[in-house]
């Protein structure tokens, strides 16, 4: 009952409240979807069947691997570091100045610092869902507006000539896979991971920690780097030792329990006090 | 008390434990590139003196020039150093008008001195801090790299560490490559400055410290989305163009002068708006 009403608080406090930064979401998805669809017109490729696959395929295509030779400059995959980067930006703010801020009375009053920190998880995991859900409803109407099939369906010839991407095999489960579960789950693991890593570090630190992390994973491939996982160009669709889809799920759902764990061992000891004192200030203004 | 609002600028800029962090967090990855690449040298000059390579050596894919931070494009350290610039640029000094208006700071201060003292003065420190915290993790990755390799002159037979012959200062980087390099130091610099005055012009419009220092990044990456999808020909995105060899496109020096114009007169226009509007309380 205690954990239903600290999570129905920061569903008020930390969704409702907050729902004007979803707004760039909607507009950044509008832009890179409207900015796909014209790039047809300039490649002469308005007579092929456009997808809502090949639009996911543009968003989540990320990076092919790359290897440092000479002359060959590494160019990042901006937008999906831009989907990512945004989801985590997203969680960055809201428990720091909670913790910092009310938290105190909150936790106080439940007795538990447990339930306030598994409150602060379900709400990583239900600012990420909605964010995902932004991008997928917004890809969605947009589609309906510009007459773009709905089917599972994907045209082979615009991932090919704009995506420079040729899938090996493509069933309908791979691609609800990679399409909608593995960018989820990375998100919602790295946006744990941030969550934990602010109750040792300052949020810009940890924000930075994110963004090395997701980068490091546009360069390197390595199933360490979980950045890995949600990119096509890195999965077993597009090469014959990508990443594997079950590997991925493990990776997260692993990474998701540690940044749990870690978090629920470091919240017994942590000095909220201190940090209230500090924070009392930002607290007023920040949210 | 200008010079003395300055002064003290100044020393919280440069002597912040921000300050400290994020230059540890820039040495980390010169040293890391330094390392790597001292690695790869070494393996070919031994493979060189031994007579393992065969044919054509192609000396110069070690030379300093197109090894050092600021133009390895190739490497992980080079692209990630140039991809987080903007919040390099920023964390030293850059949010500090934002952590001064929240906190009351800003009201005690303009109460005592002229507003346009006040402000300049922080413009000024976040300009010198946000520069300095990319030119010298720069200096420093030329100054190691050059105790590991030739400073050899590049040539443009080789299809690597070549730019073409519309790319901004394409003559003086194959006459005098050091100057070159130098003066992509100094442009970096002053970009890297204007960036945190970028941050420091967004504090009049969000009382979040965490988006201040985070929108000049947003913005560095919307650039360089547009300059990857509905502008190509030029490189325009800072984040490349400030690497000192071609990523993708030639370099424009027109729209290097375009681009720090109009960051200039954005956060100096805001600033001087703000010096005769400001209102405290």
């Amino acid at each position: 009952m205690r954990l239903y009403r600290l999570i129905r608080y920061d569903i008020k406090n930390g969704i409702c409240s907050r729902l004007y930064l979803y707004v760039p979401a909607a507009i950044l998805c509008s832009v890179f979807t409207i900015g796909f669809y014209m790039s047809l017109q300039n490649r002469n490729l308005e007579n092929e069947k456009l997808t809502i696959i090949n639009i996911l395929l543009y968003f989540f295509e990320g990076k092919e691997p790359f290897s440092p030779e000479l002359g060959n400059a590494f160019v990042f995959p901006v937008v999906w570091l831009f989907i990512f980067l945004y989801s985590a930006f997203l969680t960055l703010n809201y428990p720091y100045s909670n913790l910092t801020g009310y938290g105190v009375q909150v936790i106080t009053r439940t007795k538990s610092r447990k339930l306030w920190w598994l409150s602060k998880c379900f709400w990583v995991f239900l600012t990420t869902f909605l964010y995902f859900a932004v991008w997928y409803l917004v890809s969605l109407v947009l589609s309906l507006i510009l007459h773009i099939d709905l089917s599972i369906q994907y045209s082979e010839r615009i991932c090919a000539e704009l995506l420079d991407m040729k899938l090996q095999s493509v069933q309908a489960g791979s691609v609800w896979i990679s399409l909608v579960i593995l960018p989820v789950m990375t998100s919602v693991a790295v946006n744990l991971l941030q969550l934990c890593l602010g109750l040792f570090f300052d949020r810009i630190y940890c924000f930075l920690a994110s963004a090395v992390i997701l980068f490091a994973s546009t360069y390197f491939q390595t199933p360490l780097l979980i950045g890995n996982f949600a990119m096509v160009k890195r999965s077993v669709m597009y090469q014959e030792n990508g990443m594997d889809f079950t590997q991925g799920i493990i990776a997260c759902v692993a990474l998701i329990i540690l940044s749990i764990g870690a978090g629920f061992w470091r919240i017994r000891k942590y000095d909220i006090l201190k940090k209230h004192e500090r924070g009392l200030q930002q607290e007023a203004e920040d949210d | 008390m200008a010079a003395k609002c300055i002064k003290n600028e100044m020393r919280k800029a440069l002597f912040s434990k921000a300050s400290l962090i994020t230059y540890l967090l820039s040495f980390s990855l010169v040293i890391y590139h330094t390392v790597t690449k001292a690695e790869i040298y070494n393996e070919f000059y031994t493979a060189y003196q031994t007579g393992e390579v065969q044919g054509n050596p192609m000396i110069t894919a070690v030379s300093l020039y197109c090894n050092w931070l600021g133009a390895d494009v190739t490497s992980f350290a080079t692209s990630a150093f140039f991809f987080l610039f903007p919040i390099i640029a920023v964390m030293p000094y850059g949010w500090s008008m934002a952590g001064e208006i929240k906190s009351g700071y800003t009201k005690n201060v303009i109460s005592r001195i002229p507003r346009k003292v006040y402000f300049f003065s922080k413009y000024f420190a976040a300009f010198v801090s946000g520069a300095l915290a990319v030119m010298i993790p720069l200096l420093l990755s030329f100054l190691l790299m050059s105790l590991v390799l030739p400073a050899l002159h590049m040539e443009n037979i080789y299809p690597y560490g070549v730019i073409g012959e519309r790319s901004m200062w394409a003559e003086l980087y194959y006459s005098n490559p050091f100057l070159y390099s130098m003066l992509y130091v100094l442009l970096d610099g002053i970009f890297s400055g204007l960036t945190a005055c970028i941050s420091m012009a967004f504090a009049f419009f969000t009382r979040s410290q965490v988006s201040v220092v985070l929108m000049p990044f947003f913005l560095m990456l919307l650039l360089d989305y547009i300059d990857t999808n509905v502008l190509p020909g030029w490189e325009l995105s800072p984040v490349r163009f400030l690497q000192a060899l071609p990523v993708v496109n030639e370099r424009s020096g027109v729209i290097d002068l375009a681009f720090c114009l109009a960051f200039a007169v954005f956060t100096l226009g805001i600033i001087l708006y703000k010096e005769r509007k400001y209102e405290a309380l």
